[in-house]
């Protein structure tokens, strides 16, 4: 027969270790309690001796690979006559299970270890109870619910919060496993802050244009058309600047870059996140070649990301990837603010509501105003390219001719090339 | 020593009159032992002393006001009232401690010599313990390692014949304290305790060694305390009234007045002149301490830990 | 303290921004490193902590940097060695003691209790006792019943000592770290079990500061506080209840002394329930303190009684069968806890 050579364990804490060295090597005669192999853990180095006697059959583990403890690294042909493997080396043969795990008996806790039936040591002393829980009985007088009126849920007949909030008809605590996600924004918010070194530029800029544009479209007739098979499909204003951003990125190929690995990564294509409010916290949501896309595609593209934003389904995928971030809080009486950076990214583009405000052009007039505010990734940008971008976007945004519903005929993808640079 | 004599004299006296709290272990009859070692010492070496710790203290230089206010448990004390007669603490002046537990002070005064060491000072440690300590681990693992290391420390044993009320020879078979200083290859010596030169020239010996780097001595002085071993317990019912007599005619203080007289190195008058002046000290500490106020319970919460 | 910041500053757990794996031996030993860099007053004893570097890897390599004077085998003698320890603080050291298996922390304890603890009160602030007591506790591989103990009951119970008791190697480090740069004597109790787990450790330096607890896992339904290795089997159990919809919050104390209450009852104030898992012995132990200032201080906040998952009242045994059902289980958790927010006795 043949006994298994296994990986010993050497030490209280040695939960791995890595044979250095065969001493014998296949074919070899082997004595009881001759040298057998050197085996190196990160504390030691330590000859092993052979368990049994017989013949070195094939080495499974050769000298340099690390195993855990308990691995068979080989087996020895144990010889029928003057080397019968005894008792305890059969039972010794073969691996170790799992480390020191040892099923537990179900065995019950004896009877002066068991907590008592609170129910049954109270009434001995006081009579029947109605055993109520501390947290009960503050929220009953809290809500002016009479204890004696509540009926008990649980099987140990326990008057708890549940049935003092059943019984006021309040609904269930709420869950806060948002709080994980709070968590996790937390963190990642945290994290952006304090690796990512930033500074802003801002600008007001005239929206005139711009809503001027975004109305005709909506007026449009090749829009109604388009959008009959997706009706709940709208063009905003946040297209327009999803896509006006995008441009403008695209023009700058010094600002389409993220930082990472200790430098800057550029791209290609144009990823931008939109942020969405939903009820369970903030999520970015990211289109893909933005840059690419005319106005319908990237409608449709974004109400479809929102939608599933709102129903809680974003995957990780979507989330992933952008370079900058737009965030409107445009349907608020914001007038700017200053986002932060995502981790990862390296830009976003923080947007307030369009409002008449006085503008002065050679005389005061009063405008529709919109106010940009770009935080940047200092490591990736200075403020010259963050300055040139923003001018680029102020230019789309004053004068967005180029922002096409759909692909012109002859190219069959993306205005890009009709931009004027 | 006079000033000890007196100073134990005097809280003795105010500990019957019912104004002390607590209980205190007085020195008298040791005075040699404290006076001929602190006498060897500088201001920056580190002493470790017991529950019998008076003595002690004052030839390390705490002053008279400052112990017997302490005493009181008062304000003024050397340590705030908070530690008593067996917790006498000045950094000032390397006082680590008088104990209510004996052998630790081994440990203390060797750790402050291993310090001292690993600093590269050349300040020495001393640590005063009785016979009643020779017995314990702490005193087997300390001068191990104080020898084994190396360190500049000097164990001095008090050898007054009874820990409490056990007498040494029922505590062990091995009545020579200084032989064992052998087990750990360290001299060992025999002083006589009631003398004041003969300690201060071994203990003069021992510092030195300690202060060269050759490493700790033991010191057996062999001395007798007058009273019981603590105030109220009258140390008659485990000694004779001759063995304490005969101890007393070895008065540490008559022995050296006698010396001195008959080799002309002080006059009768001197020693009038300094027992006066002694007296004033003792008399002025006295009302220091018994007019000193009590902590204030709103500090009892400061320094549980440090800031 | 330049250049060092703490948690609240700098990069915690979950967001090292250099993410490295080490084992908690490794980053106890880089603590310890850097502070005795840093200051020369620190100095490392025990047995076996120098040449060859602990018996549990605790103090690997710093015999060779530092050498022989600074970090210094002593022969058995916890008694002596702490007593010395004491006494060099006494005198401006800040020395480590390494009494390696917590059990053996019986011998010097009362230089530990009469001494470390008091010396900085009853001297009236004139002496301060900048000395650690570091050990290994609980039990490992069927140790057995000499060296599987989790003394730290009775450190919490003296006034006078912190006690610190990391359960990740992120904690091990700041805390020993911050436990070199305090004045006061510290127990500085660890894990056997713990030593060869990996986790995050940034590089740069930080430190955490005794007293604050750490919310392993946030959770709903019950509040779930575990000390040491507990911490890892309440987190595998908080993966098993979660399956069974039972929402279980973790909290790891980190410290004893200071002792972060406020975290716990915050939460018992969300959850209604409390949990404590402790591998020591329930009676008079952390987990009875814990229960104690919950049912003083929050107990119109518990909806159900406060359950107590500790070691069986029996010495730990060394046959595998027997250390494994004394010991707070995996298993024992689920069940005990599932028990408690279903309320079936």
């Amino acid at each position: 027969m043949s006994i298994a050579v296994v990986m010993p364990q050497l030490g209280l804490t040695m939960e791995e270790g890595t044979v250095s060295a065969w001493l014998k090597k296949t074919g070899d005669t082997v004595k009881k309690n001759e040298l057998l192999f050197i085996v190196s853990t990160d504390k030691v180095e330590m000859d092993v001796e052979s368990v049994a006697e017989g013949i070195l059959g094939e080495i499974i583990e050769p000298a340099g690979r690390t195993v855990p403890v308990g691995t068979i690294l080989a087996y020895i042909q144990v010889s029928g006559e003057n080397g019968v493997a005894s008792g305890s080396e059969r039972h010794m043969s073969g691996t170790l299970t799992g480390g020191s795990a040892v099923r537990e008996d179900r065995v019950p806790l004896p009877a002066t270890l068991k907590s008592h039936d609170h129910r049954e040591a109270l009434e001995k002393v006081a009579g029947p109870q109605r055993l109520v829980s501390p947290r009960a009985k503050r929220l009953a007088k809290e809500l002016g619910i009479d204890v004696a009126a509540v009926q008990a849920s649980g099987p140990d007949r326990q008057i708890t919060e549940e049935d003092i909030r059943h019984a006021a008809e309040l609904p269930k605590r709420p869950s806060r496993s948002d709080g994980v996600r709070h968590q996790l924004m937390a963190e990642r918010l945290t994290r952006s802050v304090q690796t990512i070194p930033t500074f802003s530029v801002a600008a007001e800029v005239n929206a005139e244009n711009l809503i001027a544009l975004h109305k005709s479209l909506r007026a449009s007739e090749s829009l109604k058309a388009s959008l009959s098979t997706s009706p709940k499909v709208q063009l905003t204003i946040t297209d327009l600047l999803l896509s006006v951003f995008a441009r403008a990125l695209k023009r700058n190929p010094e600002m389409n870059a993220t930082w990472e690995d200790d430098r800057v990564h550029s791209r290609t294509s144009v990823e931008v996140g939109l942020a969405v409010a939903t009820d369970k916290g903030l999520v970015a949501p990211v289109i893909r070649n933005v840059e690419a896309m005319d106005l319908r595609a990237l409608a449709i593209r974004r109400s479809a990301l929102v939608e599933k934003a709102r129903l809680g389904r974003l995957s990780l995928v979507d989330l992933e990837g952008g370079v900058g971030t737009l965030s409107n809080l445009g349907m608020y009486r914001v007038d700017h603010f200053q986002a932060i950076v995502s981790p990862g990214q390296s830009s976003i583009l923080a947007v307030g509501q369009i409002r008449e405000r006085p503008w002065v052009e050679k005389t005061l007039m009063v405008k529709p105003t919109l106010i940009l505010n770009l935080t940047v990734d200092h490591r990736v940008a200075d403020g010259a390219a963050a300055a040139v971008l923003l001018g680029k976007m102020i230019e789309l945004i004053e004068a967005p001719d180029d922002l096409r519903w759909e692909p012109s005929p002859s190219t069959g993808n993306g205005a890009d090339r009709r931009s004027n640079g | 020593m006079v000033v000890i004599r007196e100073f134990e004299l005097k809280a003795r006296e105010i500990f019957r009159s019912g104004r002390m709290p607590g209980f205190i272990h007085v020195y008298v009859g040791q005075e040699a032992v404290a006076v001929g070692v602190c006498a060897q010492l500088r201001t920056d070496d580190y002493v470790a002393s017991t529950h019998r710790g008076h003595g002690h203290a004052l030839a390390k230089g705490i002053s008279a006001r400052s112990v017997m206010a302490e005493l009181m448990g008062a304000v003024g004390g050397c340590s705030g009232g908070r530690g008593g007669t067996m917790h006498l603490y000045d950094p000032s002046v390397g006082f680590l401690g008088s104990n209510g537990v004996v052998p630790p002070g081994i440990l203390i005064a060797a750790g402050a010599a291993l310090s001292a060491k690993l600093r590269g000072s050349d300040q020495v440690a001393v640590a005063f313990f009785g016979d009643g300590a020779v017995n314990n681990g702490a005193f087997h693992e300390g001068l191990n390692l104080a020898a084994t290391w190396n360190l500049p420390v000097v164990f001095v044993c008090e050898n007054n014949l009874y820990a409490t009320e056990m007498p040494f020879d029922e505590a062990t078979k091995n009545t020579s304290v200084a032989s064992r200083a052998a087990a750990y290859k360290i001299p060992g010596i025999v002083v006589d305790g009631n003398d004041v030169l003969d300690v201060c020239a071994k203990a003069g010996e021992a510092v030195e060694r300690a202060r060269r780097g050759e490493g700790p001595t033991l010191l057996e002085c062999l001395t007798y305390r007058w009273f019981g071993h603590h105030e109220g317990e009258p140390g008659t019912s485990y000694r004779t009234k001759e063995e304490i007599a005969s101890w007393k005619e070895r008065d540490p203080m008559l022995r050296l007045r006698e010396k001195a007289m008959a080799t002309s190195w002080a006059s009768a008058a001197e020693f009038e002149e300094i027992g006066c002046e002694v007296n004033r000290v003792i008399e002025d500490a006295a009302v220091y301490a018994i007019k000193s106020a009590q902590p204030s319970v709103s500090t009892a919460f400061d320094h549980v830990f440090s800031n | 303290m330049p250049g060092a910041k703490t948690e609240s500053q700098c990069v915690t757990e979950q967001t090292a921004a250099k993410e490295r794996l080490i084992t908690y031996a490794e980053a106890g030993v880089e603590a310890v490193r850097e502070e005795m860099r840093r200051a020369p007053s620190i100095f490392y004893m025990g047995q076996g902590i120098g040449p060859r570097g602990g018996n549990f890897q605790q103090s690997r390599g710093l015999w060779a940097e530092f050498g022989g004077e600074r970090v210094r085998d002593t022969p058995i003698a916890e008694r002596g060695e702490t007593g010395l320890g004491i006494g060099a603080a006494l005198a401006g050291s800040h020395p480590i003691v390494d009494i390696v298996f917590l059990d053996f922390v019986l011998e010097p304890i009362a230089e530990i209790i009469q001494q470390a603890s008091t010396i900085h009160y009853i001297s009236n602030g004139q002496f301060k006792v900048p000395v650690v007591i570091r050990a290994a506790g609980g039990g490992i591989r069927s140790t057995g019943p000499h060296h599987s103990h989790t003394f730290y009951s009775f450190f919490m119970h003296i006034p006078g000592l912190k006690v610190a008791l990391p359960a990740t190697p992120f904690d091990v480090k700041g805390l020993l770290k911050s436990t070199l740069r305090d004045d006061n004597p510290v127990i500085f109790v660890e894990h056997k079990a713990l030593y060869t787990t990996k986790g995050h450790v940034p590089e740069e330096e930080y430190l955490i500061p005794f007293g604050q607890a750490v919310i392993r896992r946030p959770g709903e339904h019950v509040t779930l506080v575990a000390l040491s290795l507990m911490v890892q089997k309440a987190m595998q159990a908080a993966t098993r209840l979660e399956k069974e919809g039972i929402s279980v919050e973790v909290i790891d104390p980190r410290t004893l002394v200071p002792f972060d209450k406020d975290t716990i009852l915050a939460s018992v104030a969300k959850t209604g329930r409390l949990v404590i898992v402790d591998e020591a012995y329930a009676s008079c132990g952390v987990s009875a303190e814990i229960a104690a200032i919950a049912a003083s201080e929050a107990l119109y906040e518990l909806d159900a009684p406060i359950l107590r998952i500790c070691a069986l009242p029996a010495p730990h045994a060394f046959s595998p069968s027997l250390d494994n059902y004394l010991v707070p289980s995996v298993d024992r958790i689920v069940t005990e806890v599932a028990a408690l927010v279903r309320r079936k006795s």
